[in-house]
C-alpha cells in the first residue's frame, strides 16, 4: 500500500512538472484589449496576493502597451521636488509578465517563485513584437 | 527583492565581539556584538555598540494588528524609547558612511527618536561651507512602503516650480506631460497649460502675495492635494498681458520620462537632444526607443535639468548607450563603484553583493525582458544639460562617462551634489535615511557633495561651486519649451558645440525675469500632487 501510495505521488509530480513545461512553452508574451473594470479588479488583486501587499496604484491601461508590468515603491520627494531615495541599487521594481497560455491569459510573478495566477475575467491577445 | 535590510542583520552577525572599529576623531574603540557574543544591553556604555538587531523592532508604541501595505502581521514588541534610540545608535555606527564622525551620545537621555536621530550623523562640512551630510531625515514606513506601477502617479500632468517660495511669490509651470498614445489627455494639457505659466491665484487666494496659515493651506493644498477635488487656478501665459482660469482635478497619470528625444538639425549635421526627467524601470523601455530614434547624431545634448535620479542601473544603461561598446569595454568597465564604510572594504554590507556596477550592455529587467543588446551613439562627448535638481543617480551619469573618458561638458547651474545613498530603514514605524555609501567612477573620482558646476561659473557670496567640468553657467529659461533650439541652455550648448566659449544666453527680451534662479535652494518643484510635502512658506 505504502508503495502504491509512493508510485502514486511520484507520478503525480511527474504530472505536475510536466504541465508546468507544457503551459511554459506555450506561454507567448502577451497584452491585455479591452480592459474592463472587473479585468482591472483582477488585475490589481492578483498583484497584491504576489506581493502580499495592499492596494497598489495601477493605471487604467496596466498591461495593454506592454507585456511587462513593474511595481516599485511610490516614488518620494523632498520639498525640492528631489527624490528621497535618489540612487537606488542593491535592489529592482518587482515585474510581472503577462502571457497567453493556450487560451487563457496568465500573470506571473517574474520572481524566483514565478508564481502563475490565470486571470479569468481578462482578455489579452499576443504582444505585438517591440 | 524590496526586503533586503534584514540581511544585514546576518552578515553583522558574522563579526565577532571584540572587533574594532576605532576612530579618527580620538573617541574609544568601537566594539561590535551579536546577540550570541555579547550580553544583552543593560545601559549605555561609551564605545560599546551591541548589534542593532538586539534592539530592533522594540518598540515604544508598538504596531499591532495587520500591517496594511505587507498583509501580514507586525512584529513589533514592546520596547521604550531608549530602545528606539539605542538601535539608532548601533544601527548608525554599523552603517552609516561617516560612523566614525558621530558623536556617542547616551540614548537614554533624548525623550524621543525625533531629538536623537538628527544628531547621529557628521558635522562637517564641505569646501563650500555647506554640511557634508545633507541627507539625513525620516519617513513614515506606512506611506514609504506604498507601492505602484513604475510611472504612475496621481497629479495634473504638470510640474510647478516655486521660484521663490515666500512673498512675493513666483510659481511657474517647468513642464507639461506630453499626450501619447495611451494618454491622450491629462488636466495639465486639458487646461492648456505650457511651461512659463505663471500661477497667481488658486482657489480665489492670492498666490503671491497672500499670508496666513488658512492661505497657505488653501495654496498648498491646490498645488499638492490631499484629497481628490477640483482646484481653480489663475494663470497667465508667458507673453500674455491678459489672465486666464482653468480648473484641474488631479487624476492617474502615466509619466513619460523621455517626453524629448528629436534630431536637430545643426551645422549641417543631425544633433541630437533627449529630455530625461526620472530613472525609473519604465525609463529602460523608453531610453531604447529614444537612443534609437537618434541613431547618426554627432552630438547629444542630453537634459538632465529636472532628473532628481532614481535606478543606478538605469543610469549605467543610458551611459553606455551614449558611449557605445568600445569605450565601456563591451560593457566590461566600472560605471560606478560603490563605497560602503571602512568596515566593509569590498562587499555590500546590506545585500551581501559585489560593490561594483559596470556599464550595462544589455537590458536588467526593468521594463524590457534581460538580456537585449542596448543601442549605443558611440559619442566620445556629451553634453549635459543642469540645474540644481540635477540630483544623485543623473550625476551618476555625468561622473561615470567621465570615468570611461567620455568628454562631459555641462550648460546650465551647479548640479544639487549627492553621490551619495542609502538603504532606507524601518524601526517601529519610522523608515530611516542615513548616508550609507558612496559612488566613484573608474578612475576613482567622486565626492562631489557641492555638486558639479560649470567652469565658468563666478564665484561670489552665495555661489556654491562644485566639481568644474566644461562649460557654461547659464539659468534656467522658462520663455522656451524644453528641447526648442532657442531654449537658454541648449541655444548655449549648440553655440558650444562648435566654438568652445560661452555666448551670451538669450535675454528673452521682456520675459528675461522669468529665467531662473541658478542657485540650488532658490527653487523648489512640485511634481505629483497628493505625493508632496508642505512647500510654500510664510
Amino acid at each position: 500500500m505504502k508503495a502504491a501510495v509512493s508510485r502514486m505521488i511520484i507520478a503525480a509530480g511527474v504530472i505536475l512538472l510536466a504541465g508546468c513545461a507544457t503551459s511554459s512553452s506555450r506561454d507567448v508574451p502577451a497584452v491585455i484589449v479591452n480592459p474592463t473594470p472587473q479585468s482591472r479588479a483582477e488585475l490589481s488583486l492578483a498583484v497584491q496576493r504576489a506581493l502580499h501587499s495592499g492596494p497598489v496604484l495601477l493605471a487604467d491601461d496596466a498591461l495593454t502597451q506592454s507585456s511587462l508590468l513593474p511595481i516599485d515603491r511610490i516614488p518620494r520627494r523632498d520639498s525640492h521636488g528631489r527624490l528621497l531615495n535618489g540612487l537606488e541599487i542593491g535592489r529592482k521594481p518587482e515585474v510581472f509578465r503577462l502571457v497567453q497560455s493556450g487560451s487563457r491569459c496568465v500573470l506571473i510573478h517574474d520572481d524566483v517563485d514565478q508564481l502563475r495566477q490565470p486571470l479569468t475575467a481578462t482578455r489579452c491577445q499576443p504582444a505585438p513584437r517591440s | 527583492m524590496l526586503r533586503t535590510f534584514a540581511i544585514v542583520i546576518c552578515l553583522l552577525g558574522l563579526s565577532a565581539c571584540g572587533g574594532s572599529g576605532g576612530s579618527s576623531l580620538g573617541s574609544p574603540p568601537t566594539q561590535n556584538c551579536t546577540l550570541m557574543t555579547c550580553p544583552q544591553p543593560t545601559g549605555w556604555v561609551q564605545g560599546v555598540y551591541p548589534a542593532s538587531s538586539s534592539f530592533a523592532q522594540k518598540c515604544a508604541s508598538p504596531r499591532s494588528g495587520i500591517d496594511p501595505v505587507t498583509q501580514r502581521s507586525y512584529t513589533d514588541v514592546k520596547g521604550t524609547t531608549t530602545d528606539e534610540n539605542n538601535f539608532l545608535r548601533s544601527w548608525t555606527n554599523e552603517l552609516y558612511l561617516w560612523y566614525s564622525e558621530v558623536p556617542d551620545l547616551n540614548p537614554a537621555n533624548y525623550s524621543t527618536t525625533a531629538s536623537y536621530f538628527p544628531l547621529l550623523k557628521t558635522s562637517a562640512t564641505t569646501p563650500s561651507g555647506a554640511p557634508k551630510d545633507k541627507f539625513h531625515f525620516t519617513y513614515p514606513t506606512s506611506t514609504w512602503e506604498q507601492l505602484s506601477q513604475s510611472g504612475v502617479s496621481v497629479g495634473y500632468g504638470a510640474i510647478f516650480f516655486l521660484v521663490q517660495a515666500s512673498p512675493p511669490r513666483r510659481i511657474l509651470v517647468g513642464y507639461v506631460q506630453p499626450a501619447t498614445s495611451s494618454q491622450t489627455s491629462t488636466p495639465a494639457l486639458a487646461a492648456a497649460l505650457v511651461r512659463g505659466d505663471a500661477i497667481l491665484q488658486i482657489d480665489g487666494v492670492d498666490a503671491v502675495n497672500a499670508t496666513g496659515d488658512a492661505n497657505l493651506a488653501t495654496l498648498n493644498e491646490g498645488l499638492s492635494p490631499t484629497q481628490a477635488a477640483t482646484h481653480t487656478f489663475l494663470v497667465q501665459d508667458p507673453g500674455a498681458s491678459g489672465t486666464r482660469t482653468v480648473s484641474m482635478a488631479a487624476q492617474t497619470i502615466n509619466e513619460t520620462t523621455v517626453p524629448v528625444a528629436t534630431k536637430l538639425p545643426f551645422n549641417n549635421t543631425q544633433v541630437g537632444y533627449m529630455l530625461f526627467n526620472d530613472q525609473l524601470a519604465t525609463s529602460e523601455k523608453e531610453l531604447i526607443a529614444a537612443v534609437n530614434s537618434l541613431q547618426g547624431v554627432t552630438d547629444l545634448f542630453l537634459d538632465l535639468r529636472y532628473n532628481g535620479g532614481g535606478y543606478l542601473d538605469i543610469a549605467s544603461e543610458l551611459a553606455y548607450m551614449i558611449a557605445g561598446s568600445a569605450r565601456t569595454g563591451a560593457g566590461s568597465s566600472t560605471f560606478e563603484q560603490t563605497q560602503f564604510n571602512s568596515k566593509y572594504p569590498g562587499t555590500d554590507p546590506v545585500t551581501g553583493t559585489s560593490t561594483t556596477t559596470l556599464f550595462h550592455a544589455t537590458t536588467q529587467n526593468f521594463s524590457v525582458p534581460a538580456g537585449q543588446a542596448l543601442p549605443s551613439l558611440n559619442l566620445s562627448r556629451v553634453f549635459i544639460l543642469t540645474g540644481p535638481d540635477t540630483c544623485s543617480a543623473s550625476e551618476a551619469i555625468m561622473n561615470g562617462l567621465r570615468g570611461v573618458n567620455v568628454q562631459v561638458i555641462q550648460v546650465g547651474s551647479t548640479t544639487c551634489g549627492k553621490p551619495y545613498g542609502f538603504y532606507p530603514q524601518d524601526n517601529c514605524g519610522t523608515t530611516y535615511f542615513s548616508i550609507q555609501f558612496q559612488g566613484v567612477n573608474a578612475m576613482g573620482q567622486g565626492g562631489y557633495s557641492d555638486g558639479f558646476t560649470p567652469a565658468n561659473q563666478p564665484s561670489g557670496p552665495g555661489a556654491i561651486i562644485g566639481v568644474s567640468l566644461p562649460g557654461c553657467s547659464v539659468a534656467d529659461d522658462f520663455t522656451h519649451a524644453l528641447g526648442d533650439p532657442n531654449e537658454g541652455l541648449l541655444q548655449v550648448a549648440l553655440a558650444y558645440s562648435t566654438t568652445p566659449t560661452c555666448s551670451v544666453p538669450p535675454s528673452g527680451s521682456s520675459l528675461a525675469s522669468l529665467k531662473r534662479a541658478t542657485q540650488p535652494g532658490e527653487a523648489v518643484h512640485v511634481r505629483s500632487p497628493l505625493r508632496e510635502m508642505r512647500i510654500l512658506r510664510r
